[in-house]
């Protein structure tokens, strides 16, 4: 024990040996204090833990630098689910008397499971939210949060007490009491959980009292009902099950044959639709691919018919330009004929240069120097040659040779456009010949380009009535 | 039977770890043995 005044050590004599001052009232307080730490011990030891608890502050109270009991009182807080202020409790002890101090091994175990710390912490503080719903009238909320606590910190008396006061209130004393006695294993001698147990059992007496007074006829045989313990929040209620055992094996078939069949129609209108959807799914995916291949094909054929079509419009041209080249009325043809006239007319062969140039179209001439040259033979020859015809004709004519009468004609008509004789005796000819057609196209001439020649009337007529 | 209005304000809240550091700073408290040494020096003088 140490001097109150100067801290030296204390001998058994009432004075200080040091400072001389009068300790002979703080040895007894000391003494007092560790009395009371004393008793608090012996009622922890048997679970009385409010008791303990009562004992350990009044022995802090006397001497607040008492660390066993501030150690204590904390394991006591701990054991209660007070976890905060056990810790506190250590740490003043700690502050106190830092070296050898059971209080450092008690903190650096809460520190150990931090996790374990939070969640006991956490609980407490719903333990005071739930506190603050029951003081302002909210017990739903407040019943549903302390069902809560009591699970996750089963140690923490208070939630237990609070919870069991809402029981009840509800009257629910079934639960209230298992709670109650849930506290008791813990603080064997809790005041409050004595209290409300008691109040319970005198309710449940007079409940029972109030019954068999009211009960004035013969009761029936009660079934005797097990045993049961007190619910308490967290039990689960399981309903009664209505499943029978079947009673024998003929049953059993029939419910084998009636589960066979129910799963088999469930197959056939849940599991075959749905397959039958993927094949379609399937075979529609593929009709779609053949028919874009269809459809590309089909593209590509129309292409290639329009390029067919094309590259034959392209040849058909160039044949026709090659025909114009080397067929009859052909340019090389054209001037050939051309050349062949000219020799001709050079040769003083004039019938025969004038017959070369008779069938040719001028205007088809290809160069301008053929057209030239087409002209001069012409000019030279036509007119000659049409007289040479005619005299040719006419003769024939009078040996009744129609058919080389006739061609001569022609030949003389064509040769000299201005000779109606020519295109007369062509006309009358083909009458001879029998070739009406012919006949009325010579005879055509006439009517349209000499109507002031003496054949006009003959020639008309013969068009009008044909 | 219990009055469940009084019976509720009996309840206190717990200490949270919040309000942990103001516990235990306000802690110092005048003891008996405070109050006896504060006795004795009066008495001294």
């Amino acid at each position: 024990m140490r001097c109150y005044k100067c801290g030296g050590t204390l001998t058994e004599a009432d004075r200080c040996p040091q400072c001389g001052a009068d300790t002979a009232l703080y040895k007894k307080a000391v003494m007092a204090s560790n009395a009371y730490y004393n008793l608090g011990l012996a009622k922890a030891r048997v679970r009385d833990l409010s008791g303990a608890a009562e004992s350990l502050k009044t022995s802090i109270m006397i001497n607040k630098n008492n660390t066993d009991a501030r150690n204590l009182l904390g394991l006591v807080y701990c054991e209660m689910g007070e976890v905060v202020e056990a810790l506190s409790e250590w740490v003043i002890s700690k502050n106190l008397k830092p070296e050898n101090n059971p209080a450092s091994s008690y903190i650096a175990q809460i520190q150990s499971n931090q996790s374990r710390f939070d969640m006991v912490t956490g609980t407490v503080k719903k333990y005071n939210t739930a506190l603050k719903y029951a003081k302002e009238g909210n017990l739903d909320m407040a019943t549903i949060q302390l069902k809560k606590i009591v699970v996750q910190n089963p140690q923490l008396i208070k939630a237990h007490q609070l919870l069991a006061l809402l029981y009840i209130k509800d009257k629910e004393y079934g639960r209230a009491k298992k709670l109650l006695n849930s506290v008791l294993k813990i603080d064997r001698n809790n005041t409050l959980a004595q209290l409300y147990l008691k109040e319970i059992d005198d309710e449940l007496q007079l409940r029972k009292k109030q019954s068999s007074q009211s009960d004035f006829l013969p009761k029936k045989r009660e079934k005797k009902v097990p045993d049961t313990k007190p619910l308490s929040g967290n039990d689960v209620i399981m309903p009664r099950s209505s499943y029978k055992e079947p009673s024998n094996g003929a049953i059993t078939i029939i419910n084998i044959l009636a589960g066979v069949a129910i799963g088999a129609a469930l197959i056939w209108f849940l599991v075959m639709p749905s397959r039958y959807k993927g094949i379609t799914e399937e075979y529609n995916k593929s009709l779609q691919d053949y028919s874009e291949q269809l459809s590309s094909g089909n593209v590509e054929l129309n292409s290639m018919t329009q390029e067919l079509e094309k590259v034959r419009s392209e040849k058909e041209a160039l044949e026709e330009k090659l025909s114009g080249l080397s067929g009859d009325s052909g340019s090389n043809k054209l001037l050939t004929a051309v050349i062949k006239a000219a020799n001709l007319y050079i040769a003083n062969d004039t019938v025969a240069a004038a017959e070369a140039l008779i069938d040719l179209d001028v205007s088809s001439l290809p160069t301008d120097e053929a057209k030239k040259l087409y002209n001069t033979v012409a000019e030279a020859t036509m007119k000659p040659a049409a007289n040479e015809f005619y005299n040719k004709g006419t003769t024939e004519y009078g040996k009744a040779d129609y058919s080389s009468a006739a061609e001569n004609f022609v030949n003389a008509f064509k040769c000299d456009s201005t000779k109606a004789e020519a295109a007369y005796y062509a006309a009358k000819c083909y009458v001879a010949l029998n070739q009406p057609e012919n006949a009325k196209k010579y005879y055509q001439y006439i009517v349209e380009g000499f109507q002031s020649s003496s054949y006009y009337s003959e020639a008309d007529a013969y068009v009008k009535s044909h | 039977m219990i009055d469940f209005e009084e019976e509720i304000k009996k309840f206190q809240p717990s200490l949270e770890v919040d309000d942990a550091e103001d516990a235990i700073y306000n802690n110092d408290v005048p003891d008996i043995t405070d109050l006896i040494s504060k006795i004795m020096e009066d008495m001294s003088k």
